[in-house]
């Protein structure tokens, strides 16, 4: 039985523009379990990335509520929110998001000293271990200008797991990448989330949601399926697809 | 039409930036329109008005009881005399409110007409109009009597006859202007008195029993030809050789050195503010600078999409070049205005010490000219800054604009855990160093500019000790002269039980000719104490010490022999050095008792203090000064004269000087406020996207906001410290400069570190403040700025 992670209920956005009001989240009522890859899926402005990002406090929902591990997030002080996205939540973003004028290594080093769960030396020496896994090593002293988009995505992805999150949360990461640099991202992805990483990821690609352990099918700001998958298995990365992509149409993707 | 549809969205879209600059150019327009006003007012008023009253290139004040028509038509006789005036007053010994002067003052019948002396209104607010005559019993007297004896109209005049039991009262009625005297630091005044009264008191001295403090007198002005071959000084020269005129004066002055002492102060502050002006001037053209180059860093891509339809590299300088002009001139033409206000401020500020209200008419051909150079200079400034704009192309800026060169020669220094704050504040710092210098750079010419003010603030002392050992002939605590035997020894012991007496010398000073130009005569038994800016002191008994004045005033220097003459004796001296005096804008020269006694000076006998010989002291604890001079005034009353190195107008001019730091500081913090202003905005708008990663990453607000400001504090503080730098190794050059107007040329200011790097934690400190109100707005900043549905 897997544990409670996060939990949102009734949870609304809209945004009024020109004088309309525009419901993009629409009364959400959704589960996500510690140890799970979960995939939110849906059409081109369903409300993916805005139901993704009012998860994670990102964003604040117009009404509603988000529990995680018991606390509500949209309740908590601007303080304790920080503390909570530096030591509990790692973030994967569509651009990378890397600070420009700090290296891949201090990218990631200076968000571990901020999550203040290891001393000094030990978030560098951690820091190493996660480049070295995610294949950027030999990229650590550059800046982001300075290296590949797939590079700085793999990066960012050692920045999100530097604080030993409960949670990532992966926004579209694969969205700005060639075929090779998304089949590396989506390995890494995997790879943690076999070794017990839960991750919450907005995606449109079908190749990256047969990554998932489950799949939420977001429309018109409204979940309206769900679907648990089997551990992947690259071996069966094909019928995955074809199985993923038979739900996507009874969804009417 | 397109240049106004552009510049029109470029004031919408940086109206902050803007605003920043308008007012950066309105506080300088003020400073420097005000600066200017004060300053050509002051420089033709004295003589203006000196002119007015009568007065020629040079009056002698004469004894009454010689052949004054014989000596007048002896004057008149020489080819070089134009016109010659006389003027009968009295030379009174004054007291007010109990305070009595240590010198005395003009005693003048009112008159009316073109020539007569200007009455203020009541409250010195201006002129007034319709003066009533002074009635029997009433006096106008200067403005600085308020600042010397603290003296307010309806207070007592007491004018002494022979002593203190006999006097003569009259009630302060009014305040003249007295272009003459008015000054709080000249050692007389002109006092306006009733017809009547001034034949009463002419009587009473011509009639008292005893040594009468008072006698009649006569002004007399002398006008030289204008033949643009002899000068001021050559004129007196020729009246104090062929005519009897020196056996009969009791002192003589050139208009030129009246209008210079009087408005010595004025003349400083003037400088000191023209510096400050100057250094606002630096600073702006460094913000404008940063300005224009952060606009177009902003607008890189907006300007490569404008050539790509069609605008040329000029067409965008010109719009550049005209959103600026426009906005200098509406700093400028806002500011004009305000500058007569802020001089009318300044010279009623200075009213009390110097006597006279300058007027604060507009100089409009110097304000203009001064504007119009300022602007050219900002014009030609702004050209040059937008050169860039021609190496902007429409792909380089679609592509992405100039990002890649942000970060392409960053130091490299590590982040650390601990203080994280201080070390992301430090990366940033060094990552866009650029964006930073204008921030540098206006924190070091500000710390240097009020460095150098809090130095000289140290220097001239919170007594102004220090201005007043300037402004004397030598070094010295407490001056005393005894009148009486046995004294000195009594007043010694007192001396030593409460202060400690570490040296004491003696001194004269009286008046002597060198080469036939009178001048102050100073003799002192110790010449080592005079202030010797080059050569040496005057060892030996033919030997003299000048000013830069005398020497030139007499064309002559350091190893030359003159002929100086006191009271009918001649000797050759040589001269040996070059000192500091200001007395009488430096008319003055020194030498040593066995000089003085060469010439006939006198010093012998059991009580040489009857030769008006003081004795200087110089104690171990100087605090006791005060007391001991109380002291000395109540036991020995009449019998000692005592000098505290000081005078009753100092508090005033320490007033002026504080209020004036109080004005740079003020003034600082609205140029620091626009500074962190305009930096801080640019900077934040650019790290719009970091910031957001670093709250999605954990960061709080406060954090981010006390990182953002510590790079301004870290920067200016690197600032202030080249600032504080420059000020040590130029604060003396520059003082002397300024204050060369007073006649000190030598300013040894010491390293006090107190108001040294005072203004450096002020500064930095106000721009850590300021940036960190600034970045208030992080808290709005929030990490949803990186979601993109």
């Amino acid at each position: 039985m897997k544990s409670l992670f996060l939990k949102a209920t009734d949870l609304c956005k809209s945004y009024a523009s020109n004088g309309v009001q525009n419901h993009v989240l629409n009364m959400v009522n959704t589960e996500i379990y510690e140890g799970d890859f979960t995939v939110i899926m849906g059409s081109s402005g369903a409300g993916k990335s805005t139901l993704l990002y009012a998860l994670s406090g990102m964003d604040l929902p117009t009404s509603g509520k988000v529990i995680y591990k018991g606390r509500e997030i949209n309740q908590l002080k601007e303080k304790e929110m920080a503390a909570l996205r530096s030591q509990e939540f790692g973030f994967v973003f569509q651009q990378t998001h890397l600070v420009s004028n700090l290296t891949l290594m201090e990218n990631v080093t200076v968000t571990g000293y901020q999550g203040k769960k290891r001393s000094s030396a030990e978030v560098r020496q951690r820091a190493k271990e996660l480049l070295t896994q995610m294949h950027v090593e030999q990229a650590a002293d550059r800046l982001p200008c300075q290296v590949s988009g797939g590079e700085a995505q793999r990066a960012a992805i050692a920045r999100a797991l530097i604080n030993d999150p409960g949670i990532i949360f992966a926004d579209e990461p694969t969205g700005a990448l060639n075929k090779r640099n998304t089949e590396e991202v989506l390995n890494l992805l995997t790879e943690i989330h076999q070794k017990g990483q839960s991750i919450l990821m907005v995606t449109h690609d079908i190749r990256a949601a047969v990554r998932a352990s489950r799949l939420l099918y977001l429309e018109d700001g409204k979940i309206i399926g769900e679907m648990p998958l089997p551990p992947y298995q690259k071996e069966e990365e094909k019928s995955r697809e074809r199985q993923v992509d038979a739900w996507l149409t009874s969804n009417e993707w | 039409m397109n240049y106004y549809t552009l510049i029109k969205a470029n004031f919408r879209s940086k109206k902050g930036t803007f605003i920043g600059v308008g007012i950066l150019i309105f506080i300088i327009t003020v400073c420097m329109c005000a600066v200017i006003n004060v300053f050509v007012n002051a420089s033709d008023f004295e003589e203006r008005e000196l002119e007015r009253i009568g007065y020629g290139d040079i009056t002698y004040w004469v004894r009454d009881s010689v052949d004054i028509e014989g000596l007048k038509a002896q004057v008149e006789a020489l080819v070089d005399v134009e016109k010659a005036e006389l003027q009968p007053m009295l030379f009174v010994t004054s007291s007010v409110n109990g305070i009595k002067s240590n010198s005395s003052a003009f005693g003048i019948a009112w008159e009316e007409g073109a020539h007569a002396f200007y009455i203020y209104e009541d409250d010195l607010s201006g002129i007034n109009a319709y003066p009533a005559a002074p009635q029997e019993g009433e006096v106008y007297v200067p403005p600085s009597f308020q600042s010397l004896f603290n003296a307010q109209i309806g207070d007592n005049v007491d004018i002494l006859i022979t002593g203190d039991a006999d006097v003569r009262h009259y009630r302060i009625k009014g305040y003249l202007e007295d272009p003459v005297a008015g000054s709080s630091i000249m050692g007389f005044k002109s006092i306006l008195f009733n017809e009547n009264d001034i034949n009463d008191l002419k009587g009473a001295y011509e009639h008292a029993e005893g040594a009468a403090l008072g006698v009649s007198i006569y002004a007399f002005h002398i006008t030289g030809k204008d033949t643009g071959v002899l000068s001021v000084g050559d004129l007196q020269r020729a009246l104090n050789e062929r005519t009897d005129l020196m056996q009969y004066t009791i002192a003589a002055y050139q208009k030129t050195a009246i209008a210079g002492f009087m408005l010595m102060f004025q003349g400083i502050i003037s400088g000191i503010l023209l510096v400050f002006v100057l250094v606002l001037l630096i600073v702006a053209l460094i913000v404008i600078g940063r300005s224009i180059t952060g606009t177009i860093e902003e607008d890189y891509v907006d300007m490569g999409i404008l050539k790509a339809v069609g605008y040329t590299k000029g067409d965008l300088r010109r719009v550049q070049i005209l959103q600026y002009v426009i906005l200098i001139l509406a700093g400028m033409l806002t500011g004009l205005p305000v500058s007569v206000f802020v001089a009318k401020a300044v010279n009623r500020l200075m009213i009390v010490i110097n006597g006279v209200m300058i007027t604060d008419r507009l100089p409009w051909l110097y304000s203009l000219a001064a504007l119009g150079s300022v602007l050219f200079i900002f014009a030609v400034f702004i050209a040059v800054g937008t050169v860039r704009i021609g190496h902007i192309t429409p792909i380089r800026a679609i592509r992405g604009g100039a990002d890649d060169v942000y970060f392409k020669d960053r130091f490299a220094v590590a982040i650390h855990q601990k203080g994280l704050g201080f070390w992301l504040a430090l990366r940033q710092l060094l990552s866009g160093k650029k964006q930073y210098i204008s921030a540098c750079l206006v924190a070091a010419l500000l710390v240097f500019f009020l460095s150098i003010m809090g130095r000289l603030g140290a220097w001239i002392g919170e007594d102004g000790k220090g201005l007043m050992t300037a402004l004397n002939v030598s070094d010295y605590d407490l001056d005393v002269l005894y009148s009486e035997n046995g004294i000195q020894e009594k007043a010694e012991e007192k001396m030593i039980a409460e202060a400690g007496i570490v040296d004491s010398y003696t001194m004269r000073g009286t008046k002597g000719t060198i080469n036939n130009m009178e001048y102050i005569m100073y003799s002192i038994s110790k010449p080592e104490y005079y202030h010797i800016l080059e050569g040496r002191t005057c060892k030996y008994a033919n030997e003299i010490v000048i000013t830069e004045f005398v020497a030139k005033d007499l064309g002559v220097k350091i190893g030359d022999t003159v002929q100086v003459t006191y009271q009918g004796n001649t000797g050759d001296f040589l001269i040996s050095g070059i000192y500091q005096c200001p007395n009488d804008v430096g008319a003055n020269f020194g030498m040593n008792m066995d000089g003085y006694t060469s010439i006939g000076g006198r010093r012998d006998g059991d009580n040489a203090n009857k030769y008006g010989i003081s004795v200087c002291y110089i104690f171990e604890d100087d605090t006791k000064t005060e007391e001991i001079a109380d002291w000395l005034k109540e036991t020995y009353g009449e019998d000692v004269l005592v000098d505290e190195n000081s005078w009753s107008g100092l508090e005033n001019v320490l007033d002026v000087i504080s209020a004036m730091n109080v004005s740079e500081y003020v003034v600082s913090i609205f140029f620091i406020i626009v500074v962190a202003f305009m930096t801080g905005h640019r900077i934040l708008y650019r790290e719009k996207r970091d910031l957001g990663i670093y709250k999605s990453l954990g960061f709080s607000s406060g954090m981010l906001r006390n990182s953002f400001a510590l790079r301004f504090a870290i920067i200016t503080a690197m600032g202030s410290m080249l600032g504080v730098i420059g000020s040590a190794i130029f604060t003396d050059p520059l003082a002397s400069a300024v204050l060369k107007i007073a006649g000190i040329s030598r300013i040894t200011s010491h390293l006090d570190p107190v108001s040294m790097m005072l203004p450096a934690v002020v500064v930095t400190a106000l721009f850590y403040g300021f940036a960190w109100l600034m970045a208030g707005r992080i808290r709005k900043t929030g990490a949803e700025i990186l979601i993109v549905e």
